[in-house]
């Protein structure tokens, strides 16, 4: 009688210990299913909102006078370094005067009578580039 | 020699319970935990989509519609509206009323009220402001407190967009 109760309980043991191990190999499957999501959709809220920064800064580009000041008016924590106009967000992408998580830069060149701008944003301390688009206008 | 063989009996059935715990506190710890992460990227995916959605609508509009003097920002029946001049004397209202962006088509003339126009989504918060020149900013703010600030330009307005 007492031999088969240690039988029982050791076939117990035996069968959660098998049932551990499988769930132990099920939930590091589903962490790391869990965290590539939360990578991906991070990346994605990222994307879509250097895509609007860099935007908005082609929308403006388009009607821009020629006039440095206007940047300025239009984007006032933005700053000019020689020829590179930079706006700092923070990591919620909201315009910082300085310390910011990513960096805007436009660079403004003139080709063939046109003017273009290779704005772009990246991380500030890896410099990954997240989003880059090339813009020309003419007429100014 | 019975007394040690009944301790370790129960023992064993303690030891067994304890794992039993342990694994079922594990499986609702992971049940949450998935829970959790799921509620977190459908909030981001909705906070990504519900204000970019309006202002991607408006940016469409406007740029549908991009003609010189075409576009402006002008008060309409108690709010502040974004007016686009169509073809044939037909106007076209962008507004914010009863917590919705609306879309208003209509006869230049013709006595409408905001109350007249289509309901396109629901929306805290809409502005219109001049940026610049042919320059117009849009703040958006959705019914989950997340803004958007777009700026949209007229670029036929100088003639000189690419």
């Amino acid at each position: 009688m007492k031999r088969q109760s240690n039988r029982s309980s050791q076939l117990f043991l035996t069968e959660l210990m098998i049932a551990i191990f499988f769930f132990a190999v099920i939930l590091a499957i589903c962490i790391q299913a869990f965290s590539e999501a939360h990578r991906r959709s991070m990346e994605s809220k990222e994307l879509t909102q250097s895509v609007n920064a860099v935007s908005n800064t082609a929308e403006y580009f388009m009607v821009w006078d020629g006039d440095k000041a206007g940047w300025q008016e239009v984007f006032p924590e933005g700053r000019w370094e020689a020829e590179e106009f930079l706006i700092e967000f923070d990591k919620d992408f909201q315009p910082v005067a300085a310390d910011g998580e990513y960096l805007l830069k436009m660079t403004i060149r003139e080709e063939d009578g046109l003017k273009k701008a290779d704005i772009g944003v990246t991380t500030k301390e890896a410099e990954r580039t997240v989003y880059r688009l090339e813009v020309m206008a003419h007429g100014n | 020699m019975r007394k040690d063989g009944e301790r370790r009996h129960s023992i064993d059935i303690l030891f067994l319970v304890v794992i039993f715990l342990v694994f079922t506190f594990s499986a609702l710890s992971a049940l949450l935990l998935a829970v959790n992460f799921y509620q977190d990227t459908i909030d981001k995916s909705e906070n990504n989509e519900n204000a970019r959605a309006a202002v991607a609508y408006i940016r469409e509009v406007v740029h549908q519609n991009d003609k010189k003097g075409a576009v402006s920002i002008e008060p309409f029946d108690g709010t502040t509206c974004m007016k686009i001049r169509q073809e044939g004397d037909y106007l076209l209202y962008l507004y914010l009323k009863g917590g919705e962006l609306r879309e208003l088509y209509t006869k230049k003339g013709a006595k409408v009220s905001t109350a007249d126009g289509q309901r396109i989504m629901k929306l805290k918060e809409l502005e219109f402001e001049t940026a610049a020149k042919d320059c117009y900013r849009i703040l958006c703010t959705d019914s989950t407190g997340n803004t958007e600030t777009i700026l949209i330009s007229i670029k036929t307005a100088g003639g000189r967009g690419r």
